[in-house]
């Protein structure tokens, strides 16, 4: 090590020691949290000397939640994570897809090779959606997006999205007369691509 | 006295009591006495340390829950505490304390991050003219005498400098390489201040050369 290089060496050495030192005084400011067994001891002097100190005019304090009231707010967050996992586990494909895979439907559809009509359309009737076209998806979605697995796409493909309500009506529509053959064909996908979906319909 | 089988919780170390919340999926009513009594022995310690430290940046709703999440942080994370077998029971609070008080760094930094403006919060606050009398107060009592020098500079530098520091060493470790403020933090109060990330970085080396300097002066 040549002469520069110690100096900067000491230089570095000294500047990590003010950095030390700084830090330290901040935790007998309570401008930090203390995080070593070392700091704690020095916030524990300092609250003493405080307690101890006559007429300091310590800061008026909210008054401290019980351990009851944070177990309350626990099983709270706990119960509504449960109710946001049951109502992601009732979505249908797309709405999955999307909060799944954190992209857009037409990302979605390119990463699948089909169109967003397309898969608007089996989301939206997926009762009419026979099982192998079903298993299609759910092979090119787990190869293609991270995270969902095949057994997700085909518990969405039980969730049917289709349930319009008219305003003043007390029943939804019934459903638009649509078989998988018109969904294929109203795609908007190259006739090669509709044949082969339509070819897997008629392997069943 | 809670007593489990042959438990006294009022007696189990922090160690158990943390390794009993990890295991709540096991038995959730034992888990709840234990942070009962966890919470118990270590919350006036950490709401006396958050409400000095939020004093000026958070109101008393915001402070309340900056104790409240470190809380319920503790009891999700219990399985990662890491105990020391230590032998005195002091050193054992603290251990404790200081795992605490990591969960709640993390918690005031990511706070601070989500309260745009947080930076620029006035220092006239009535809570902080308070706090400023007590630590007159305090500081005629004995201590480190080079600890109160720095924390004496540290009193004279601007606000901006006070809060530019005090954002680093709010992301320090000690044994970390250096005071250092993270890249997106740089980057807001380079926003905040509207000026670059490279003034913010001159500001924050100017301001541990007058801690530097008003040390020596006052060492000598």
């Amino acid at each position: 090590m040549n002469e520069e290089e110690k100096n900067q060496y000491t230089m570095e050495a000294e500047d990590r020691r003010l950095d030390e030192k700084i830090y330290r005084a901040m935790i007998g400011l309570g401008w930090v949290f203390p995080q070593t067994v070392e700091d704690v001891e020095i916030a524990e002097e300092q609250i003493d000397q405080e307690t101890a100190a006559p007429h300091t005019g310590l800061p008026t304090a909210p008054t401290a939640p019980t351990a009851e009231d944070i177990l309350k707010r626990v099983a709270t967050a706990n119960s509504d994570a449960l109710g946001a996992e049951q109502i992601q586990q009732k979505q249908s494909l797309l709405p999955m897809l999307r909060q799944r895979a954190k992209m857009k439907a037409s990302s979605i559809a390119e990463c699948l090779e089909v169109t967003v009509t397309f898969l608007s359309d089996i989301s939206s009737h997926s009762s009419v959606i026979p099982l192998k076209p079903q298993k299609e998806i759910a092979r090119r979605t787990t190869a293609n997006l991270t995270g969902i697995t095949e057994q997700d796409v085909l518990d969405s493909f039980s969730h049917n999205s289709y349930e319009p309500m008219a305003a003043f009506r007390d029943k939804s529509f019934e459903e638009e007369n649509i078989d998988y053959e018109k969904i294929v064909l109203r795609s908007d996908m190259s006739e090669e691509r509709q044949r082969y979906w339509l070819s897997l319909a008629k392997e069943e | 006295m809670i007593t489990h089988g042959a438990l006294v919780i009022s007696e189990a170390s922090d160690e158990l009591l943390l390794s009993l919340m990890a295991n709540r999926n096991t038995d959730q009513a034992l888990a709840e006495q234990a942070f009962t009594e966890f919470y118990n022995r270590h919350q006036g310690y950490v709401f006396r340390i958050a409400c000095k430290l939020a004093n000026g940046l958070f109101d008393d709703d915001e402070k309340l829950d900056l104790v409240q999440e470190t809380f319920i942080r503790s009891y999700e994370k219990a399985h990662t505490f890491k105990g020391r077998a230590l032998n005195d029971a002091t050193q054992e609070r603290r251990w404790a304390r200081a795992w605490l008080g990591k969960i709640a760094n993390n918690l005031l930094i990511d706070k601070m991050r989500k309260k745009k403006g947080v930076l620029l919060l006035s220092y006239d606050d009535e809570s902080v003219k308070r706090e400023a009398e007590l630590k007159r107060a305090v500081a005629s009592l004995p201590r480190s005498l080079e600890q109160r020098i720095v924390q004496d500079a540290l009193e004279q530098l601007t606000e901006k400098e006070q809060r530019i520091l005090r954002l680093a060493a709010l992301n320090y470790s000690p044994g970390a390489k250096e005071l250092r403020i993270p890249d997106t933090d740089l980057d807001e109060l380079a926003t905040t201040y509207n000026v670059s990330k490279d003034s913010i970085r001159q500001t924050k080396k100017r301001a541990k050369e007058k801690v530097k300097n008003y040390l020596e002066a006052r060492l000598q």
